[in-house]
């Protein structure tokens, strides 16, 4: 009973100096919104990434040469098929064009045709190319009709992607007809993965062999650094510390200290008074944070980001539509190390000014 | 019922209070008299243990008020004093009865809203009882904190400077609401310089201090 009243009474007091607690709804707002956009963003792109990885075959295979990727030859293809274990091994053709035409060989796909994603499309359209699009490779000119678009929610892989008959593809990409930018071996019992991996790199030991768990590795690493925990953790800190700085300095005004006293005056303890500012400040910071994750969410994944998705992807993939990823556990985390420091920050000075003399705090 | 014996009070090396021995007996009517700064408020304060004293004690029906822990000199606060303040100290951004209640958030008391509702009839200003605070003139904050002071019952009733804010009416009304008290078997307990408070006869003793000591 009492400990509702108590909670009543410390609403009661916010919405009536609610004008003293705006700004650091604010504050608290945008570093919980910009954290969770620069969050969503990451997950999306690296779930998009990850997917990828996961469709493609077991192992891959590149040549490398002076330390640079270079095509790989497909005489090493019967080799690698004679390998117990291995179902089936793939070339691939894969490279750019330009710096906007991210080339894929399909053998399925007519040698005049093309289907490209949403994000090239529109850099198309920008040039008038709404039909066909000229290919030169050196003397040669290759007009392409464009067949199709892929689904309009292309993703980081697909925005950009021209995919071509696997002949015209190699012509423009200049790549010889016995060789392939990649190979994959398809390895149907997940157990004979690493077996094969240490044959592969035994009997070629200059080429690189990649597993899918390498790659999903390689993209946690990336995202790690790049989009991850630490970066959270680094902007949350330095933010975090000038709200903190702020609210130590200023949240415990004369006003304040007075209508402390006043309680005190009346019967209330100093556990009384802390129970009073934990309350507003929780639901201040609690509020605004789930306030600001949702409009996180509104911003990356309805409204795609503006300016944001420019600073991750670059202007040439400003057509990308994020996969809505909420990752509850990060998510966690930024909790902790915004709503915590925040209550501390507050509850501190609160606890100071409740245990100094109720009449020279009345001053 | 209150026991003050040796008690000193310093802030710094200012001795505010110097060895006051004073005993106030239930229902009395105690009028502290003495220019600003002699130390009245210290010794209101230290009575309603709003702050500890440097040295000596202070009981309140047999408990040392002046050793009690925080948590229990909160409740005493809470359950035995009523205190009015010269410049009222109300939470001015709330109503009336959110400051009348206050004291009843922190309470165990049952009846709640009967005990608020009783104030603000005793205290005259049920009327305003959803005004905001900063809107109210003078005599009604008065009136509200009196009512704050009396919502939970309180048997000691402390003012410090109660008419210094007011006009001659309200401080007139103020000396009524003290009788009415007074009446009610309440111990009061009154600093002031007012000249309206001299010749009352129903206050039980005049009690003048000077320089942190009582004079006779």
């Amino acid at each position: 009973m009492q400990n509702k009243e108590l909670f009543n009474f410390s609403i009661k007091l916010l919405l009536k100096d609610k004008s003293s607690y705006v700004f650091s709804f604010l504050i608290f707002t945008f570093i919980v919104f910009i954290l969770s956009s620069v969050l969503f963003i990451s997950s999306s792109l690296k779930f998009d990434l990850m997917q990828a990885a996961k469709a493609q075959n077991q192992i891959t295979i590149y040549n490398q040469k002076a330390g640079i990727i270079t095509q790989i030859d497909e005489s090493i293809l019967d080799d690698l098929l004679q390998i117990a274990g291995v179902s089936n091994v793939y070339g691939k053709i894969d490279g750019y064009y330009k710096k906007y035409f991210h080339i894929v060989g399909n053998d399925d796909i007519n040698e005049n045709e093309m289907i490209i994603g949403e994000g090239l499309r529109n850099i198309l359209n920008r040039y008038h190319y709404k039909d066909f699009f000229n290919f030169y490779v050196e003397d040669k000119k290759y007009k392409i009709n464009i067949k199709n678009t892929l689904n309009k929610n292309s993703n980081i892989i697909t925005s950009n992607i021209a995919m071509l008959n696997t002949q015209i593809a190699q012509d423009i990409l200049g790549i010889n007809e016995d060789e392939y930018s990649y190979l994959q071996i398809e390895i149907p019992n997940d157990s004979e993965i690493d077996y094969i991996e240490l044959i592969v790199k035994e009997k070629y030991p200059n080429l690189i062999v990649k597993t899918t768990n390498d790659r999903i590795i390689e993209i946690d690493n990336l995202f790690y650094y790049k989009g991850g925990i630490f970066m959270i953790i680094y902007i949350v800190a330095l933010i975090s510390f000038f709200v903190l700085l702020y609210k130590q300095i200023s949240a415990i005004n004369s006003v304040e200290k007075k209508q402390i006293a006043i309680l005190r005056s009346v019967g209330f303890s100093i556990n009384n008074i802390i129970s009073i500012k934990f309350i507003q400040n929780f639901i201040v910071s609690v509020g605004s944070y789930i306030f600001a994750v949702c409009l996180a969410y509104i911003y990356v994944f309805i409204l795609n980001a503006p300016i944001l998705k420019n600073i991750f992807l670059g202007l040439t993939m400003s057509d990308i539509v994020f996969t809505p990823i909420v990752p509850t556990n990060i998510l966690a985390i930024i909790f902790i190390f915004t709503v915590l420091p925040f209550l501390l920050a507050i509850i501190i000075p609160s606890w100071k000014t409740a245990t100094t003399d109720i009449n020279e705090a009345m001053k | 019922m209150i026991k003050i014996t040796n008690l000193n009070k310093n802030f710094g090396n200012f001795k505010a209070l110097k060895d006051i021995n004073l005993h106030i007996k239930k229902g009395e009517l105690i009028i502290l008299k003495g220019v600003s700064g002699s130390g009245k408020s210290t010794l209101l304060s230290l009575i309603a243990s709003m702050s500890k004293p440097s040295s000596g004690d202070i009981e309140v029906n047999n408990i040392k008020v002046s050793k009690l822990p925080d948590i229990h000199s909160c409740e005493y606060r809470n359950k035995n004093i009523g205190f009015i303040f010269q410049s009222f100290n109300l939470l001015e951004q709330l109503s009336v009865s959110d400051n009348i209640f206050a004291p009843l958030v922190v309470s165990n008391t049952q009846n709640k809203q009967e005990l608020l509702n009783s104030a603000l009839k005793k205290a005259k200003i049920i009327h305003k009882k959803n005004e905001i605070v900063s809107n109210l003139s003078g005599g009604e904050k008065q009136r509200c904190a009196i009512a704050r002071a009396i919502v939970l019952n309180a048997n000691i009733i402390i003012a410090d400077e109660p008419t210094a804010s007011l006009d001659r009416q309200n401080s007139l009304d103020f000396i009524e609401v003290i009788k009415q008290f007074k009446d009610d078997g309440k111990t009061i307990i009154i600093s002031t310089h007012d000249s309206i408070f001299d010749n009352l006869d129903y206050v039980s003793r005049y009690i003048n201090i000077k320089d942190g000591i009582i004079v006779k």
